[in-house]
């Protein structure tokens, strides 16, 4: 079984219970949007999904072997993760820092092949870092190091994407080129979900939601069953307006 | 600022080395020339040149040498593991405790064996403190790492004070001299030596997953670096590292904060080049500072910590403003 198969997963972190009984399966060439207010557990749940978070019961499982049981470049080949918020590093260039993400494929007693190199300058042109590429990295804006670390996430070349809010601080043009990105890799067969807190950008670029409604409970499905607007209002706390403009569904705060 | 290839700044590093040896073997109370140093090396010169170069300038130099790569290396590796750029072997309490492991040795009228032996003992149970109250494994952060440090440090501190005020007069100024660092009675490079190529050779193969643990903790798990298993390891072996060069040298703060960054500052970050561009670097400056504290007031011997400052704050802030400048 290919993607992440999530049995019986339950999340708890600081005394308060995140997810409760989580059984989903993640599958190639599927979109999925994680939503969810404040503190509802979607990085918890994307850190526990990569292995990087113990949860208190049940498992998620990589080609039939639990995630954290994987050796890390072996699974650092399969699962990346787009932190919410990056590290600030200790001062290594642009293209430095994209190139870490050939790390799992690289040899340890070699350097970064010819092909590799390919791969870092294509990522980072697709990302238009291009010509900040021998700048250091602590300069960088707050979306172009968003697009630094997407880049990297690109050079990684995972099967499966978590992605942890991947439009924050990006202006709108890069917003709609990066999860069409994203939702074109979907579609070309890997596994892609990401934590969003704008509701149309989920509409647009997911093809599936999971939910998270707080205390533990979660609901998940295709979009068009999960985005209803009363469901929405009530998870949200504040009452939304359902707008069908040009085909396209759209949720406005009343 | 341009950075140098990695290749030419290492031959660079090595060529200040040797210039800083010969300077050592030159200079001194006798003086000598370029030929009669050589002749001395090439097997002959006279039984008083013989004696000045080999058996006094030569050891000494090595052990500054040895001692200079020491402490850059373990700066090096600790500002990695810390991921901040203050860190330095001083700035964890490992000196402090291998301070008082030695001033108690002393006080007890220890040979110098067993003062080297209670020093090692110091910084190994002040690596094992800041493990323990730090969180054990796993679990540790770096600040966490870092506060316990700077706490442990200002706790020796106070130790170290207390044992020099309870001192009798007769050992007290060769308690000051060992702390303020002195090569004047350090011989020729053994196990210390050994220690720091062993380091080396160890850590040049993970060069790689510390550029990633440089750049983030978290994605160089998320890209599969062992990271607790590699923290581990660059903690214990700059806690040797400092160990080794305080038995060595006494306290020569600065080497470990300044070199790495000047070697940042030229050549990059990537720790194929930084860590034994740091040894090289590290240890032509100890040579030359070394040098400099034995003639410049002759006869009178100055602490060679005192020199490291005096050319490592106007070389580092020169690096720094040409860095900004860019």
């Amino acid at each position: 079984m290919n993607g992440l198969q999530i049995r019986g997963l339950t999340l708890d972190r600081a005394g308060r219970r995140l997810v409760e009984g989580l059984d989903l399966h993640l599958a190639p060439g599927t979109c999925w949007a994680l939503l969810g207010i404040n503190g509802s557990g979607k990085s918890t749940l994307l850190h526990a999904l990569a292995g990087l978070y113990a949860p208190s019961s049940g498992e998620v499982r990589l080609e039939g072997r639990p995630v954290a049981r994987w050796p890390g470049r072996q699974r650092a080949r399969r699962i990346g993760l787009l932190f919410q918020q990056g590290e600030e590093g200790l001062g290594m260039r642009v293209r430095e820092e994209a190139a870490h993400g050939r790390h799992p494929w690289v040899s340890p007693w070699r350097g970064l092949t010819g092909e590799d190199r390919r791969k870092v300058e294509e990522a980072l042109e697709r990302m238009e870092l291009l010509e900040l590429a021998d700048r250091p990295s602590a300069e960088l804006s707050g979306g172009e190091r968003q697009r630094l670390a997407i880049a990297t996430l690109l050079i990684q070349e995972p099967r499966v994407l978590l992605l942890d809010e991947p439009a924050n601080h990006l202006d709108l043009h890069h917003q709609m080129t990066v999860l069409a990105l994203f939702r074109d890799l979907a579609r070309a067969g890997r596994t892609v979900i990401m934590a969003l807190h704008d509701l149309n950008l989920a509409a647009r670029f997911c093809d599936h939601v999971l939910l998270l409604e707080g205390e533990g409970r979660w609901c998940s499905g295709r979009h068009e069953e999960v985005l209803a607007a009363e469901r929405l209002s009530r998870v949200f706390q504040h009452p939304l307006r359902e707008l069908e403009v040009k085909g396209r569904r759209c949720f406005l705060p009343r | 600022m341009q950075r140098l290839p990695a290749g030419l700044l290492l031959a660079l590093l090595a060529g200040a080395s040797l210039v800083a040896f010969g300077a050592a073997l030159v200079a001194g109370s006798v003086p000598l020339s370029v030929r009669q140093v050589m002749e001395v090396l090439g097997g002959g010169g006279s039984d008083l040149h013989r004696v000045l170069v080999l058996e006094l300038r030569l050891p000494r130099a090595a052990a500054a040498f040895v001692t200079g790569g020491l402490l850059a290396l373990a700066g090096a590796l600790l500002q990695v593991l810390l991921r901040n750029p203050l860190a330095d072997p001083y700035v964890l309490g490992v000196s402090g405790g291998a301070s008082v492991g030695a001033l108690l040795a002393i006080l007890a009228g220890g040979a110098a064996f067993s003062v080297q032996g209670a020093a090692l003992l110091g910084a190994l149970i002040s690596t094992a403190l800041v493990l323990f109250a730090g969180g054990g494994v796993g679990s540790w952060s770096p600040t966490r790492l870092l506060l316990t440090g700077v706490v442990l440090a200002a706790g020796w501190g106070a130790i170290i004070s207390l044992l020099l005020a309870i001192a009798p007069d007769t050992t007290l100024r060769g308690m000051l001299f060992w702390m303020m660092g002195d090569l004047s009675g350090a011989g020729m490079p053994g196990w210390n030596g050994g220690v720091l190529a062993l380091v080396l050779l160890i850590l040049l193969p993970a060069a790689r997953p510390l550029d990633l643990l440089a750049a983030g903790e978290q994605r160089a798990r998320t890209l599969g670096v062992p990271v607790t298993l590699l923290q581990l390891t660059v903690y214990l072996a700059a806690s040797l590292l400092t160990a080794t060069a305080v038995t060595t040298a006494g306290t020569v703060s600065f080497v470990g904060l300044v070199v790495p960054h000047a070697v940042r500052l030229l050549g990059g970050h990537a720790h194929r080049l930084l860590l034994p561009g740091s040894v090289l670097a590290g240890g032509a400056l100890l040579v030359a500072a070394d040098t400099l504290a034995r003639t410049a007031l002759a006869p009178r011997q100055l602490p060679v910590g005192v020199l490291t400052a005096f050319i490592g704050v106007p070389l580092f802030l020169w690096l720094l403003t040409r860095g900004a400048r860019r």
